[in-house]
């Protein structure tokens, strides 16, 4: 296998025990065990909201009855007892053994061509209901059956209590008459919405207009397990991405699913993002009507409801699993005994070489002199900077050596400039105070970070942290920036020298992978996304570069008051289409009321990849203030 | 079946002249052409050459591919290219087809075949010709698909496919893929496997340009066993292969895991070698993992047209699932002064479909078969035989 971390997506894992050995447990720990309500995540319908990359495939896939099973027969495996584990604490094994046979069934593009025939709504929603159903059933048999492990004979489904009305439309009984009538069904509904004409109502075929309805039948199934002992299992069937279907047509489908008379498990999964704008600015969920979220349904969104602290440090932490676990497959580095990543990414602050120091220390004395600020001043200023220096702790809080403190200092002597501005100044007075006193605070330290890299090249993204903060909470993404340093590491441990990154090589690695990845775009109006982000990269980088770092930290977003957005997300402008696309696809994060003084803002904030590439700060916060108007009007420029 | 496919009659450029100067200058001859209004320079080669013979014993349905927001040059030029045509032939009709429905999804394949369902053929028709030149797959596919039923429910219809190929200007039409994948309406494929153990071979059709909308689709496949890339080779420019694996290196050797041995080369200006080529791979497969996993070929040929051609006769003939990303816009930047000049068109026909084939249609399956001896004129199979690479 070449670098596992350059692999794209989990579903190019060929088989299953490849997969399993790569598959973190992590999002089922984060996002499924702490649920509220689990109790009910098999009773009620759940909806699992994620953006594209965040897991949701990858957590549907090893909730799979075929995969569980694995995992329990193979608990000498390394790895699957921490599977194991955390299937158990989100209900999907119990007292050792399985406890639900989850399958996944892909609602694939034909399904949402059943919207386009020419019938009534409710037998369109009837004919894919059935279809579903039909494949649910035949995906338990793959399931069950899998590895030749029972037959179909071996089966028994445990119907209602007076479901024996119903025993004619399900198949019967034995488990060979329901799989039989589940293949009848798909060969009877499959056709109508795969065919080019559609046939007339009357002409479908009655297998497909009889009811259907095994999921009111069934309540479990009854296998043989090992040493001859039989166990109960609670179906349960993931719908995988049905943001695919019409949004009528899902919400057709989600008020049937929603019926209590049905007792089995039923999970959608979905990326909520790309039906409307407005979810995509992420503005509170629009209600289903008749339906209370947590009475009739539960969400599980792929992404904390947390602070911006608690979202962060969750997602190192599941980071640093699956990296771990990636990097074991790794040869020439697993053949050298590293097994943990965040080693080989080193957090020690880089150093500008003698020559470029000197240069620095020049330019700040030149500028001393420019603003005609006083060598007092220039004492007191340096002395503000070094008790800085010496308490703060922790993250970058190393990092205030020597350039970084001359750095600050700049920044300081431009603010105390700034700050006498517009004031009278006695002509004898040549060291006055200024009329707020001068600080200094993390975010002119990490400005004059940013200010280093762009003016001197010195390292300002790198280190574990730093990967997980640009991921943007996103595995994806994560794996995707990561197998940069992989193959940097790859290259020093063939050449014999330790693979350990330095900062230099690190920023140099993920810049890279960054650009290449923002060139590779290809989403719908992905040029148009890539024009408006230049600009907006631009803009935020004459923002941070500025002497005197107004902003601290520097800018990573443009922001437009709350009040205005309720207008802007009704419109049908192409800003808005494109927007929609540059928050789906990872190169925009909406932060929706953001407060900052008294104002509420929606901040469009540029993503990790983009902030590696043009060297801007990760961190959240520093943005230039606009308005709809303003923003339509540098769209049409741009 | 259709094995008369297997030796189809095929034409290109010069012979093509020649074929619709002899044949459709028979004067009971009455033709439909079916083609693209849109903004690709192509949309006019076929028409003007069937009008130039037929004349007002020429009839059109032509296409009007709409997309939100084309740029506004793109806009003209599709404007022109309609007018050009309603004035060329005066009996054309011009219908609009939304490729995409109120919730973005492509639903132009639906649309189409209802339109050309709706659609009353004209008068004592006796061919049909579809000009795929500036037809998207996802609008193209179905309406071949459609046409050939029509014709083989009407055996005294003939129907041919034509297609202006220009490989150059296929690679300077910049396009920006939707985010959905997609089967093309019509090609599902036939029904899914169900207890034995999907093993599926996908079959894409590299391009310039369509790494992204390759890669959306190969990461929507589950149980992908091998991934056979195919390429154009012989090609207009001998080093096309070559520059495309090198442009989708990563995917070939890391995504994909593509083996050396599993690079497939058809011809760019024959169909019928991508249709020979992907008849025998099914054939074979079958009969390798028979009993043991469901095979299942998926083809995604968004690439060359020709190669296109000959992928979606084997998509209907073995019906085989067709995937692709449909475009949410193109773009044509100007003409500029390249490198020698535009490359020339080249053109291409394929007759599908009539009762030239009267014998072989219902005839058992032999490689050996006589050449049909009912029609007009008729020519001998696959008349640049000589020529070919297969």
């Amino acid at each position: 296998m070449t670098n596992p971390f350059l692999r794209r997506a989990t579903e190019y894992i060929r088989d299953d025990s490849a997969f399993l050995s790569i598959v973190s447990p992590e999002p089922l720990t984060t996002f499924i065990a702490p649920h509220a309500k689990k109790g009910l995540l098999f009773d009620l319908p759940v909806r699992v909201i994620g953006t594209p990359g965040s897991g949701k495939t990858m957590m549907a896939m090893l909730a799979e009855f075929r995969l569980v099973e694995s995992i329990m027969r193979n608990q000498h495996r390394e790895g699957n007892r921490a599977l194991a584990s955390a299937l158990a604490q989100c209900g999907f094994i119990q007292d050792g053994v399985p406890s639900t046979a989850a399958v996944r069934i892909p609602m694939e593009s034909e399904y949402r061509d059943f919207w386009e025939l020419p019938y009534d709504e409710s037998v369109r929603t009837r004919l894919i209901f059935s279809l579903v159903q039909a494949r649910s059933i035949l995906s338990l048999f793959r399931n069950l059956t899998a590895e030749r492990r029972r037959k179909i004979g071996d089966i028994k489904f445990i119907l209602k209590d007076d479901g024996d009305a119903q025993l004619d439309q399900i198949g019967g009984a034995t488990s060979e008459g329901i799989y039989e009538r589940a293949r009848e069904v798909e060969a009877a509904v499959y056709p109508i919405g795969s065919s080019l004409l559609p046939p007339d109502l009357s002409q479908i075929s009655d297998r497909a207009r009889e009811p259907y309805q095994p999921f009111e039948v069934i309540r479990e199934i009854e296998i043989s397990w090992i040493e001859g002992n039989r166990i109960r299992l609670k179906p349960l069937v993931i719908l995988d991405d049905v943001h695919t279907l019409h949004p009528d047509q899902l919400g057709a489908l989600f008020r049937i699913l929603a019926r209590r008379e049905m007792r089995i498990g039923r999970w959608l999964m979905m990326r909520l993002d790309t039906l409307t704008p407005t979810a995509a600015f992420r503005s509170p969920d629009e209600a289903i009507p008749g339906m209370k979220a947590g009475r009739d349904y539960l969400d599980i969104f792929m992404q904390s409801q947390g602070t911006r602290g608690d979202e962060r440090k969750q997602f190192r932490k599941m980071a640093s699993d699956m990296a771990n676990r990636y990097l074991a497959l790794v040869k020439s580095l697993q053949g050298r005994h590293y097994t943990q990543f965040a080693p080989l990414l080193p957090e020690e602050p880089p150093q500008l070489p003698p020559g470029k120091l000197e240069e620095l220390k020049e330019l700040v004395d030149r500028e001393q002199r420019a603003l005609e600020i006083h060598p007092n001043r220039r004492e007191k200023i340096a002395k503000i900077v070094d008790l800085y220096a010496r308490s703060a702790k922790g993250g970058r809080g190393n990092d205030t050596g020597e350039e970084v403190r001359l750095a600050m200092q700049r920044i300081l002597l431009h603010r105390y400039r700034k700050r006498l501005e517009g004031k009278n100044l006695s002509l004898f007075d040549t060291d006055p105070e200024p009329p707020k006193p001068l600080k200094a605070n993390a975010g002119i330290a990490e400005g004059a970070r940013l200010q280093l890299h762009k003016r001197f090249g010195r390292p300002v993204h790198y280190g574990f942290s730093d990967l997980c903060d640009a991921s943007n909470e996103n595995a994806e993404l994560f794996l995707q920036l990561a197998g940069r340093l992989v193959a940097r590491m790859e290259t020093k441990a063939i050449r014999n020298l330790d693979p350990a990154l330095t900062p230099a090589q690190q920023q140099a690695a993920l810049a890279t992978q960054a650009s290449e990845m923002i060139d590779n775009w290809g989403f719908p109006y992905a040029r148009r996304v890539r024009d408006f982000i230049d600009w907006l990269a631009a803009e935020c980088d004459r923002r941070t570069q500025a002497g005197n770092a107004s902003l601290g930290q520097g800018a990573n977003a443009i922001a437009i008051e709350e009040k205005e957005m309720p207008a802007f997300l009704a419109g049908d402008s192409e800003l808005l289409s494109v927007l929609k696309f540059a928050i789906a696809y990872g190169a925009l994060i909406a932060v929706r009321n953001y407060g900052q003084g008294s104002t509420l803002w929606c901040l469009l904030e540029l993503s990790g990849p983009v902030c590696l590439k043009y060297g801007l700060t990760l961190k959240r916060g520093g943005f230039i203030e606009s308005s709809v108007d303003e923003l339509l009007a540098r769209y049409e420029e741009i | 079946m259709r094995p008369h496919w297997q030796n189809c009659i095929t034409h290109r450029d010069a012979r093509v002249d020649e074929f619709v100067s002899d044949y459709f200058a028979q004067a009971h001859r009455r033709c439909l052409v079916v083609g693209g209004a849109g903004f690709d320079p192509r949309a006019l080669h076929v028409p003007k050459l069937l009008q130039s013979v037929l004349g007002p014993r020429l009839s059109a349905l032509m296409i009007r591919e709409e997309r939100g927001n084309p740029t506004q040059s793109l806009q003209i030029r599709a404007d022109t290219n309609e007018a050009d045509l309603k004035s060329l032939i005066p009996s054309c009709s011009v219908i609009k087809v939304q490729v995409f429905a109120d919730d973005g999804a492509p639903v132009g394949g639906a649309r189409i075949a209802a339109e050309l369902k709706q659609f009353s053929m004209p008068a004592d028709l006796t061919d049909i010709v579809l000009d795929m030149s500036a037809l998207s797959i996802g609008i193209g596919f179905p309406a071949a698909r459609l046409l050939l039923e029509y014709s083989e429910r009407n055996p005294e219809l003939s129907f041919h496919l034509m297609i202006t190929s220009n490989p150059a200007l296929d690679e300077t039409i910049r396009s920006e893929p939707d985010d959905r994948v997609m089967s093309v309406r019509g090609y599902a494929g036939a029904l899914p496997p169900r207890i034995l153990p999907i093993s599926q071979i996908w079959l894409p059709q590299l391009a310039h340009g369509r790494a992204a909308a390759l890669t959306s689709i190969r990461a929507s496949l589950d149980g992908v066993y091998r991934t056979c890339p195919m390429l154009p080779f012989p090609a207009e420019n001998p080093r096309r292969a070559d520059e495309l694996i090198t442009e989708f290196g990563n995917q070939l050797s890391d995504d994909w895991e593509v083996h050396e041995g599993d690079l497939i080369y058809a011809s760019e200006h024959n169909p019928l070698d991508s249709y020979r080529t992907i008849s025998a791979l099914k054939r074979r497969y079958d009969e390798v993992v028979e009993e043991v996993y469901e095979p299942q070929l998926i083809l995604s040929p968004v690439g060359s047209k020709v190669m296109a051609v000959g992928a979606m006769m084997a998509a209907i003939e073995h019906e085989l699932p067709v995937l692709y990303v449909e475009t949410v816009r193109y773009d044509l930047p100007s003409p500029g002064g390249g490198e020698g000049g535009p490359s020339p068109d080249r053109i291409v026909h394929v007759w599908l479909d009539g009762p030239i084939y009267g014998g072989l249609i219902a005839g058992p399956q032999s490689s050996g078969a006589e050449a049909p001896s009912a029609g007009p004129q008729a020519p001998s199979p696959d008349q640049n035989a000589p020529q070919h690479a297969a």
